[in-house]
């Protein structure tokens, strides 16, 4: 079976080597776009050691290329038609994504610390129960994508972000959410040092970044 | 159950946790099949909430900040 690793749309600038089985990987044309694929014998099992490979695999094909979207641990297909028949219908978004994440790479924000407390919903919009339910809902999905907690330090970090995913938890426990950053490659440096000296900005809780990391917070989700 | 997160995490460092969000969570999706082929998914990714909440309360802090509690 085929197994996707990332979707590009150039060349490489050297040789792609070899996948998490030891497979040769090679690029599989789909209009614009091209995929970087091997032939595996079976399912990649998520087990410790097969994603650490996977993730070594896509560092290392993520520096050959100037923009590069992985895709998801797990992505097979029975033959490379398959593969482009998935695909596709994704093409526009893809290059859309391909686009934003060129000469980027991820940097990784987690946060932990006390919520801040919720905004009062303002005036109850004029309507009916609809109108209400679906205004709670939108407050409901935006708070999932917000951490008003860090806004201090996302102001310092703004001159180096190109763009921004956030999801908040809302489990118990101290993890309150993470924040995906897009950086320029060579300014993960910049944006650790900014975060250094920004850090005491907000209020007790606590920040830990990893990166750089390939863009995968980046890529399109699952198709509706 | 084991006795796991706890030995996981001291035995691995953060940046292992973020790599299987990264892979398990993120990165581009074409098939509805990921999900129903890798059933315990949702199960790690929990389990790794819990394991970055776990991390939190084990490793130290950084010196000074937010020592209350």
């Amino acid at each position: 079976m085929i197994y996707l690793y990332a979707l590009v749309d150039e060349e490489p600038s050297g040789p792609l080597r070899e996948g998490i089985a030891g497979e040769p990987l090679r690029v599989v044309s789909q209009g614009g776009l091209a995929a970087v694929t091997g032939e595996v014998p079976d399912r990649p099992r998520p087990d410790r050691e097969t994603l650490e490979g996977q993730d070594a695999v896509i560092r290392r094909l993520a520096g050959l290329f100037g923009a590069l979207l992985p895709a998801r641990f797990g992505e097979v297909f029975a033959d490379d038609d398959a593969l482009a028949k998935r695909l596709a219908p994704r093409e526009r978004e893809v290059a859309e994504a391909l686009a934003l994440v060129r000469g980027c790479v991820q940097m990784t924000l987690r946060v932990f610390g006390e919520p801040e407390p919720r905004p009062e919903p303002e005036a109850v919009p004029a309507g009916g129960p609809g109108t209400r339910y679906l205004a709670a809902r939108r407050r409901e999905i935006e708070r999932a994508h917000s951490l008003p907690e860090i806004e201090p330090l996302r102001e310092a970090l703004r001159p180096l972000l190109r763009a921004e995913r956030i999801e908040r938890h809302e489990s118990a426990g101290p993890l309150l959410g993470t924040a995906y950053h897009l950086v320029l490659r060579g300014q993960s440096d910049a944006y650790l040092a900014t975060l250094e000296s920004a850090k005491g900005r907000i209020g007790g809780r606590r920040v830990a970044a990893t990166g750089p990391w390939p863009p995968s917070a980046f890529a399109p989700e699952a198709a509706p | 159950m084991s006795g796991g997160p706890l030995e996981l995490i001291e035995s691995s460092d953060a940046s292992l946790l973020d790599t299987v969000d990264h892979l398990l969570n993120k990165g581009l999706v074409l098939t509805g099949e990921v999900v129903i082929g890798l059933a315990g998914i949702d199960l790690i990714y929990l389990r790794l909430t819990a394991l970055l909440c776990a991390a939190d309360r084990i490793l130290p802090k950084v010196s000074g900040e937010g020592s209350e509690e």
